[in-house]
């Protein structure tokens, strides 16, 4: 659905991003995780159209962004880091305002959008006059009026509050469980964790991971425990079959990797010694920090 | 259809915001205010030419009142149209506004003209709302239709090209104080090279002459619409559209 290759966009001598590359299938779910400044929303202006690439091609459902921008902008929904609201609009007028530009007249739609995200009880008031949540969601109605194939999203849920987090997250969960193509970039792990099926880790304008979570992480043979006596409890493991390395990572934590998935075998071994937590998976944190920080 | 969606949200804008209530309040205060002392001044001098021995009379309603007043008119709009352009591309550009615009299936020429024409239809609220000072005219006194009609086609001209001016200026920057002003300094300079005429030798002179808004204005106040004079407006107003149009296009390589 989404081919990227060999996106450049360089500002004077700077790169924003270099010789990006990667490919979303069809209803995929793709994180786009980095830190700040490393790319994400450069890479996303491209893919919307709002900025030009200085090399390379970006394609959605097979057609060049550059050549064919009003094609491609006709099948993709874009929601920027701020979202580009109207202010004095009401919510309503605004996403119907949004609809006609992409090309939709149904009233009809606009209501859809509207309940999709929430906000059917809202739309005769004043955009400036509703949090910052409620904003995030007009964005939103904005971005899936026109039923894109495609979403793309830059930070939905920066700058929110825990509750209105959660909120949005859900919404967006209910949105990938849809059969739209969607990437969303965040700096939230759990988000990604909870939302995605495949990450694209980019730092200092450079893809340096694209993979699954699984993979990433090593699936279930990888296991991060924590015991109260490191000592006897590294002893005990080593012994266990199918385990192949344990290392120590300070503060009680160990980690494992196994052959298999021995969660169930591990927490047994563990046990007399003061096993206080076990997880599969490392955790994406440490995947991300070591791939970002490696590069810099 | 997009040209339209995209006007009709810059015209409704306006009246959103104290803004645009604020500047058709100004304007009719201001227009107002002229229209009442110009009647004074005429009631004064046609007074005085009744008793002149040498007067011819009656004095021409059209050259007294009707071609001063638009006159006056184009300059309190050459002082309001920036304050109502200054926001079409900076505001859009510092709410981040503009790039649901970018990334929309519509093309630069459809924002730039959708923009213009919304700013321009509020403009022409406001000079539709001079209406009832003309109705007053035709009810009381006799002037012509004709250079009535020309009047008005020649302010909207020259709103037209205060406008583009000002769209211009407000697409270069993300400040609306700074277009305010860029676009007031660039206006004012082309009201006034006229003034050059006189200091310039020959040709220069005359070019000069031609580029000023106001050469253009005296000639089409009179009730004399010339061709010289339709084109200079609707060429000046098609090179700021254009000019901006390359300027918002430029948006996406930066």
């Amino acid at each position: 659905m989404i081919e990227v290759e060999g996106l450049t966009k360089r500002y004077g001598a700077d790169n924003a991003i270099e010789d990006v590359s990667f490919s979303v299938a069809k209803g995929e779910v793709v994180g786009f995780l980095g830190p700040n400044g490393a790319g994400k929303t450069t890479t996303m202006r491209i893919l919307t159209g709002s900025l030009g690439a200085t090399a390379g091609v970006a394609r959605i459902g097979g057609r060049d962004v550059s050549t064919h921008a009003a094609a491609v902008k006709r099948t993709v929904g874009y929601l920027p880091e701020v979202p580009p609201l109207y202010v004095t609009m009401t919510v309503r007028d605004y996403v119907a305002f949004a609809g006609r530009l992409k090309g939709v007249t149904d009233p009809a739609a606009v209501d859809r959008a509207l309940a999709r995200v929430g906000l059917a009880d809202v739309g005769h008031r004043i955009i400036d006059h509703l949090s910052k949540g409620y904003r995030q969601r007009v964005g939103l109605a904005q971005a899936i009026v026109h039923d894109p194939e495609v979403l793309i999203l830059d930070e939905p849920a920066s700058g929110l509050d825990p509750a209105q987090r959660v909120e949005i997250r859900a919404l967006l969960k209910e949105l990938a469980a849809g059969d739209a193509t969607i990437i969303l970039s965040t700096h939230v792990l759990a988000e990604v964790e909870a939302l995605c099926d495949r990450v694209v880790i980019i730092a200092r304008g450079r893809v340096v991971a694209t993979d699954t979570l699984d993979d990433l992480s090593g699936g279930r043979r990888q296991v991060a425990i924590e015991v109260q006596q490191v000592g006897p409890a590294m002893e005990a493991l080593r012994a266990l079959p199918g385990v192949e390395l344990v290392e120590h990572a300070g503060e009680g934590r160990l980690l494992l990797r196994c052959d298999a998935d021995l969660r169930a075998e591990v927490a047994t071994a563990a046990a007399p010694h003061g096993l206080l937590a076990l997880g599969a998976r490392r955790g994406l944190e440490d995947i991300y920090l070591s791939l970002t920080q490696g590069n810099a | 259809m997009n040209v339209l969606a995209i006007a009709r949200r810059e015209l409704a804008a306006y009246f959103a915001t104290p803004v645009g209530w604020i500047a058709l309040c100004a304007f009719l205060i201001i227009t107002g205010f002229f229209f009442a002392s110009m009647i004074g001044f005429y009631n004064l001098q046609s007074a005085q030419m009744s008793f002149d021995p040498y007067g011819t009379g009656d004095m021409n309603v059209d050259e007294y009142l009707v071609a001063p007043f638009f006159a006056n008119t184009g300059v309190i709009l050459l002082f309001l149209c920036p304050a109502l352009t200054m926001r079409l591309f900076a505001e859009d550009r510092r709410s981040r506004s503009l790039e649901l615009l970018l990334t929309s299936p519509v093309s630069t020429l459809e924002i730039v003209l959708g923009k213009y024409l919304g700013a321009m239809a509020f403009c022409s609220v406001m000079l539709l709302a001079t209406g009832h000072y003309t109705a007053l005219l035709l009810w009381l006194g006799s002037p012509d239709v004709g250079v009535l009609v020309s009047s008005y086609v020649s302010v909207l001209l020259l709103c037209g090209s205060f406008v583009a001016v000002g769209m211009l200026t407000s697409a270069f920057t993300e400040s609306q104080v700074v277009a305010l002003v860029i676009g007031f300094g660039l206006l004012l300079m082309f009201w006034v090279l006229s003034w050059a005429d006189a200091s310039t030798s020959t040709g220069a002179g005359e070019w000069l002459a031609y580029a000023s808004m106001l050469t253009h204005l005296e000639q089409l106040a009179k009730g004399l619409v010339h061709s010289r004079d339709l084109v200079y407006y609707l060429s000046f107003i098609a090179f700021f559209l254009f000019a901006t149009h390359q300027r918002v296009d430029a948006y996406r390589w930066r």
